[in-house]
């Protein structure tokens, strides 16, 4: 009987503390999207933050996309050439990396290299006071750390997204052309008929909602740690791993609403 | 003017301070005195309103602060300035970015304006010329009065003391007891001083009170406390001396020699 109570003693005490962290992302969002409507974003922290999270993740999240990319183009462009349907190789790389790997791997890349930052750095103030001395002098860290934060990957997770889309599609046409000499024309000719602007703007709702996942996990996991140095590393790696998932999850919940049709 | 009125703190189920009732008058300084994790810090920060209490009022200059938005709150902390144990420095800033911090969010000051203010500021705590370091090449001690500097920035109203002159040489606690004294006869800041060292407490207290398993024991002048024939008070008050007069045998000066 002990270990029956103590089970779903453990599964209570899971679902409360799943239910607290929803409610602390849920206070820590709403929280900066009041300071969003009032327009009280401090723009220079957000401009260089934009630098930091966008631009510097830009050429790790080319070389992942680029070498899917390539994969994906070596893979159908074999199998095309042996059933002669090569003219469909460039349509369904473009088609599968505007609307899904293009959006998901850059966020991926983002949240491991970004939101793992965001939660370290915000999470080390916790630990050291500096989040008890910004509110001291009378300033919101919600509107001093996390609005910068999730403005910045708000503007720039879809303009990384869309490059790592071109650049990716580039990568795939070169290993096309190598392994079954597909010309230009030939590997674009049916992504008119397959890819039309509904895939692109459902691919940039994808990475705002991809953006404020990574920037709000990353603030609430550093914004509540504990426990000093070893605190920041959970707080660290829980803002990977939750924002990883989280990314998975949305984007099959997002598909489904986006693209009900298929194409 | 601060007050603090039947004010209960708790972690959980864990009670940290009970009934606590405090008035501190304006240009008064007031040290709260206790052993180590009894909840004299605590007090500050529900004073500056960074943790809730879990029953009472708080009153700051006549303004019920416990029950109020962060919002609104902000704007009384404008006219307050805390001193963090450790400092509590933005690393991510220099010196000066770290005084200036509040000058430039909360006032239409020009640059110059702020630097001169700033300056002035760091050669109150014997850092003039530091202005361009980051936290990580300061000293604790430095850190620390960095800490004041950027607390006195705004000139507050209200200034709550965490430990501030813990771990400093003698030379700088005097620095430091001189400061606490200068912004209350200068400005008349009303102060609340959170610290073990009974020598500067003597030096600045107005008032001093003692809180010892979650309450306050004594309250009164530090020489009245001294007298207490409550058990704990003395107890506490002769370990102190004690290790006062250990500290001041191992730099080679009397124990009752002044700093």
């Amino acid at each position: 009987m002990k270990h029956i109570a103590a089970f779903f003693e453990s599964i209570g005490a899971g679902f409360m503390y799943f239910l607290e962290y929803i409610g602390r992302a849920v206070n820590i969002l709403a929280s900066a999207l009041y300071y969003i409507g009032r327009m009280a974003i401090e723009w220079p922290i957000t401009v260089t933050q934009m630098s930091v999270m966008g631009v510097n993740s830009m050429p790790i999240v080319f070389l992942v996309v680029s070498f899917t990319g390539m994969f994906l183009s070596l893979m159908l462009t074999q199998q095309a050439v042996r059933f002669g349907t090569v003219e469909y190789v460039g349509a369904a790389i473009v088609y599968v990396m505007i609307r899904e790997l293009a959006p998901v791997l850059s966020a991926v890349v983002i949240a491991g290299r970004v939101g793992s930052a965001i939660a370290s750095e915000i999470g080390s103030m916790k630990v050291s006071e500096q989040i008890d001395a910004l509110r001291s002098l009378a300033t919101n860290p919600v509107q001093y750390l996390v609005v910068p934060r999730m403005a910045a990957l708000v503007i720039m997770l879809p303009v990384v997204t869309v490059f790592a889309a071109l650049v990716s599609i580039l990568m795939s046409y070169v290993v096309a052309y190598q392994v079954g000499g597909l010309e230009w024309m030939v590997f674009m000719k049916n992504v008119p008929t397959i890819v039309d602007p509904k895939i692109v703007i459902g691919a940039l709702i994808k990475a705002v909602a991809f953006a404020v996942t990574i920037a709000i996990i990353g603030c609430v996991e550093g914004m509540h740690t504990e426990g000093g140095a070893v605190g920041v590393g959970r707080a660290t790696i829980n803002a990977v791993v939750v924002s990883m998932v989280l990314i998975f999850g949305l984007n099959f919940l997002l598909s489904m609403i986006l693209f009900p049709m298929g194409p | 003017m601060i007050e603090l009125k039947k004010v209960t703190i708790a972690f959980g189920s864990n009670v940290v301070l009970r009934d606590i009732d405090l008035r501190v008058n304006k240009g008064e300084i007031v040290t709260i005195l206790g052993r180590s994790g009894c909840g004299k810090s605590t007090l500050l920060r529900a004073a500056m309103g960074l943790i809730p209490i879990a029953s009472g009022e708080i009153f700051v200059q006549g303004r019920r602060v416990d029950d109020i938005k962060e919002r609104d709150m902000d704007e009384v902390r404008k006219t307050m300035g805390m001193v963090f144990q450790e400092g509590a420095l933005f690393d991510s800033m220099t010196v000066f970015e770290n005084v200036a911090f509040a000058l430039r969010r909360h006032t239409k000051l020009k640059e110059k304006e702020i630097r001169e203010i700033v300056n002035e500021r760091l050669e109150a705590v014997d850092l003039e010329g530091a202005e361009h370091k980051r936290p990580d090449q300061l000293s604790g001690g430095m850190r620390r009065r960095v800490g004041i500097a950027r607390a006195l920035a705004m000139k507050p109203d209200i200034l709550l003391y965490d430990e501030p002159t813990t771990g400093l040489d003698p030379i700088l606690t005097a620095t430091v007891v001189e400061l606490i004294l200068k912004m209350r006869d200068r400005y008349g800041a009303t102060s609340i001083v959170v610290t073990h060292d009974l020598e500067a407490a003597s030096r600045i207290s107005d008032r001093a009170a003692m809180i010892h398993d979650g309450r306050f024991i004594a309250q009164g002048a530090i020489a009245e406390l001294e007298a207490s024939a409550d058990p704990d008070v003395s107890t506490f008050f002769t370990i102190m001396d004690r290790r006062a007069a250990a500290g001041n045998a191992k730099q080679g000066r009397r124990p009752d020699a002044d700093a």
